[in-house]
């Protein structure tokens, strides 16, 4: 997973010295890599992508919402991931948001240092043989949206959602479009979780859906956004 | 739909509101968890349960020994259990979450001070919340010549948290609880005991000798509820002058005795000193691979299948991991001894050198037998995927004959109910810990119960013959006691009742309560 200084894996640390330059690249040659170096420019959200045949797909789906910044670490590194949380939350103010879409193993690690730095999820996506969302009331509604856009795509799926608080369903607009560039789960799901990172989702029905079809591989995946 | 937060068992309403006002009074408001979306993360567990089955009333998170304290005389007054946890980093076992539904989790993870670390004297006493991955950053930032000894989840881990379910790492340091030295306990009626030497007033030998005087009693605060650890001394090891970590491979399945019986003599006389570990071909591949890009079926993956996969990975059937430490002049002698005896039982045996292109699976384990940390096991969570794990953790002799048994009966078990053999053995001094992870999807509520059902069938049919878990998971607890059998159970039970008669810390923990209880769904 790492090198010899628990170090953020390849791809990242040559990210962070095109980035950053000069000192910076001296501290990541050096094993220090300067966090700040993977910070998202303003406007931009960061994507954290975790190595699985479905980034691209996921990253076509954010693109389309707005501009963002990704980040491909295959495996994350515990220590690194947790001075990469620290420096978001200490360079912006509270309510930087990240999205994602991380491996079980890299979930569970993220989620862990998540929680010790007291940030939080808005909205976490499972998706195996099907897709679990769990979400908060400002982000109600992803199963119906996902089944929507994959309805439109003609592809099965089976899709449920819980929400933390929720008394008892009730009945709302009709679900976000999907981009027309987006195409499979991976990238209805992201474009969503744009809107909903970028302050522009409309919370809708929590429910279960299923439509008997072909889907898509999923993998074993996680999506989500963080709050930090 | 998400169940609301339950109240504790036999609490009022009125009175739970009364109580997480002293509590929010003693630790600030937001140091008292009790909304549903911040208590959402204590219910996640990888076990095979229903996670609102163990869903905590709420959490508190002290930062010093007296408010722990302090805490103590609020449950005894409202008779509201608690439920310690360090970082709760347990994945295995049952994560942060507590045995019975609506205990409080006591969040320890702000008391995470390093208190203190001797580089002379190789000890370090630490608060409960502190992390492997501090205690690593001290140790390089201050340039100290020590080793940590690490388990797997070791960044996000810690140190008192793991000592205290006994569990293990890789060095020579591998046995946490034997190098473990002093404690500091709150007790539940909120009295500070300080084992060993501790309680000598101004005394430097609290973390040097573990015995002190009388009964030694910290035993008893190891995978129990009597008291809530809040500090824990234990002894570094010292970074030896050289290091040499090795494998050695065997082909087929029933080497597992060869490999065993080989390593036993040599463990025993300290020339391989440290908890290595020998794993099966098919855990070496599942740390790298996912299953559904091996095999699309359901039951369990094919030997012919597992043969072909360990080709293509150049692993073993078994593959010893282990090393020596010491001086290059140490080592050299006890290396002849070592690539002597393993030639000899037909195994293949590797070095650093003979990694060409560099080899993951062992740079990982050359990692964790020097103390240093990685999460490339984890890898094993994709396996399945679906965030579903649980350890099955039998106690083996260290023995060939014992192990083929062991391994023979665990795969036909695993087998009926469709799970793969994914298991490795951690060597210790006389034992082996058997550790089998049952890697299901949580989200296929049938694979879940059968991973249940699995783990059960695999406690009774062990334990009818003798064997039994060192350590096991939440939904387990009451099962594994009645294992260990009544007088023990009944012993422990009166333990309970004189220290804690109000039965406020982790009910349910290892099977103890004050009273008989059934924890079963």
């Amino acid at each position: 997973m790492t090198g010899p200084a628990d170090g953020l894996p390849r791809r990242a640390i040559l990210k962070g010295i095109y980035a950053a330059g000069g000192m910076a690249a001296a501290g990541a040659l050096a094993g220090f890599t300067p966090l700040s170096a993977f910070a998202a420019p303003a406007g931009r959200l960061t994507l954290l992508l975790g190595g699985s045949p479905h980034d691209e797909a996921f990253l076509t789906g954010a693109r389309a919402i707005a501009p963002v910044e990704p980040l491909t670490p295959p495996l994350l590194s515990a220590r690194d991931l947790g001075r990469f949380l620290d420096e978001q939350a200490h360079r912006r103010a509270s309510g930087q948001h990240l999205i994602g879409l991380l491996d079980d193993a890299s979930f569970i690690v993220f989620q862990e240092i998540l929680h010790a730095r007291r940030a939080r999820f808005l909205v976490t996506g499972h998706h195996a043989r099907q897709h679990r969302f769990t979400s908060l009331a400002q982000s109600r509604g992803m199963a119906a949206a996902l089944a929507a856009g994959l309805a439109r795509q003609g592809l099965g799926y089976r899709i449920t959602e819980k929400s933390f608080g929720i008394i008892n369903e009730t009945a709302s607009a009709p679900p976000p479009a999907s981009p027309a560039s987006c195409h499979d789960w991976a990238s209805i799901t992201a474009a969503h979780l744009a809107r909903l990172a970028a302050g522009n989702w409309r919370t809708g029905t929590v429910g279960a859906f299923q439509q008997v079809g072909r889907a898509g591989g999923q993998g074993a995946l996680v999506s989500f956004v963080a709050e930090l | 739909m998400d169940q609301p937060t339950p109240l504790p068992e036999g609490l009022s309403a009125g009175d739970f509101t009364r109580a997480l006002e002293r509590f929010r009074a003693i630790l600030g408001p937001d140091n008292v968890v009790v909304e549903p979306e911040r208590v959402a993360p204590y219910k996640k567990i990888m076990i095979p349960v229903d996670e609102e089955r163990l869903a905590p009333a709420g959490a508190l998170m002290p930062k010093t020994t007296e408010q722990v304290q302090a805490i103590m005389t609020v449950c005894n007054q409202y008779r509201i259990p608690v439920w310690p946890i360090s970082t709760g980093r347990n994945f295995g076992y049952g994560s942060a979450a507590p045995a019975s539904r609506g205990q409080m989790v006591l969040d320890l993870r702000r008391m995470n001070r390093i208190i203190e670390v001797d580089p002379e004297l190789c000890t370090a006493l630490v608060e409960a919340g502190v992390t492997y991955q501090q205690l690593a950053d001290y140790i390089k930032q201050h340039d100290l010549p020590l080793w940590l000894d690490t388990p797997m989840p070791a960044p996000v881990a810690s140190p008192v948290g793991n000592t205290l379910d006994r569990g293990v790492g890789y060095t020579p340091y591998g046995e946490h609880f034997l190098f473990q030295c002093g404690m500091e306990v709150v007790m539940p009626d909120g009295q500070l005991l300080r084992t060993g030497m501790g309680s000598i007033p101004n005394s430097n030998t609290w973390q040097v000798f573990k015995w002190g005087y009388g009964p030694y009693l910290d035993g008893l605060f190891t995978q129990s509820n009597f008291g809530v650890v809040t500090k824990m001394g234990f002894w570094l090891m010292p970074k030896p002058p050289a290091y040499k970590p090795f494998v050695v491979r065997y082909p087929r399945q029933q080497d597992i005795a060869k490999a065993i019986d080989t390593i036993r003599p040599l463990r025993i006389a300290q020339i391989i000193p440290n908890a290595g570990t020998v794993s099966n071909g098919l855990w070496e591949v599942a740390v790298l691979e996912k299953r559904e890009d091996v095999f699309d079926q359901d039951g369990q993956i094919p030997d012919g299948l597992v043969r072909e996969l360990i080709a293509k990975h150049n692993v073993g059937a078994w593959n010893v991991y282990a090393a020596l430490y010491g001086t290059p002049e140490q080592i050299a002698v006890n290396w002849k001894i070592v690539t002597q005896a393993f030639a000899a039982s037909g195994g293949e045996v590797l070095t650093e050198e003979d990694m060409t292109h560099g080899d993951p699976l062992f740079q990982y384990r050359k990692d964790m037998m020097s103390g240093t940390m990685s999460m490339r096991e984890f890898g094993l969570y994709n396996w399945r995927g679906g965030g579903g794990s649980t350890w099955f953790a039998p106690v083996s002799q260290s023995r060939g004959s014992e192990t083929i048994k062991q391994m023979a009966l665990a795969k036909d078990i695993l087998r009926d109910f469709g799970f793969d053999y994914i298991a490795l053995f951690i060597i210790g001094w006389r034992d082996m810990h058997h550790i089998v992870d049952i890697l299901y999807d949580r989200s296929d509520s049938a694979q879940r119960q059968k991973a249940y059902d699995c783990y059960k069938e695999l406690l009774e049919q062990f334990s009818r013959r003798g064997y039994a878990v060192y350590r096991t998971n939440l939904a387990f607890m009451d099962q594994v006691a009645d294992i260990y059998g009544p007088v023990k159970k009944s012993v422990n039970q009166r333990l309970k009742r004189a220290l804690d008669p109000n039965g406020i810390i982790a009910p349910g923990k290892s099977g103890i309560h004050i009273q008989e209880h059934r924890n079963r769904p």
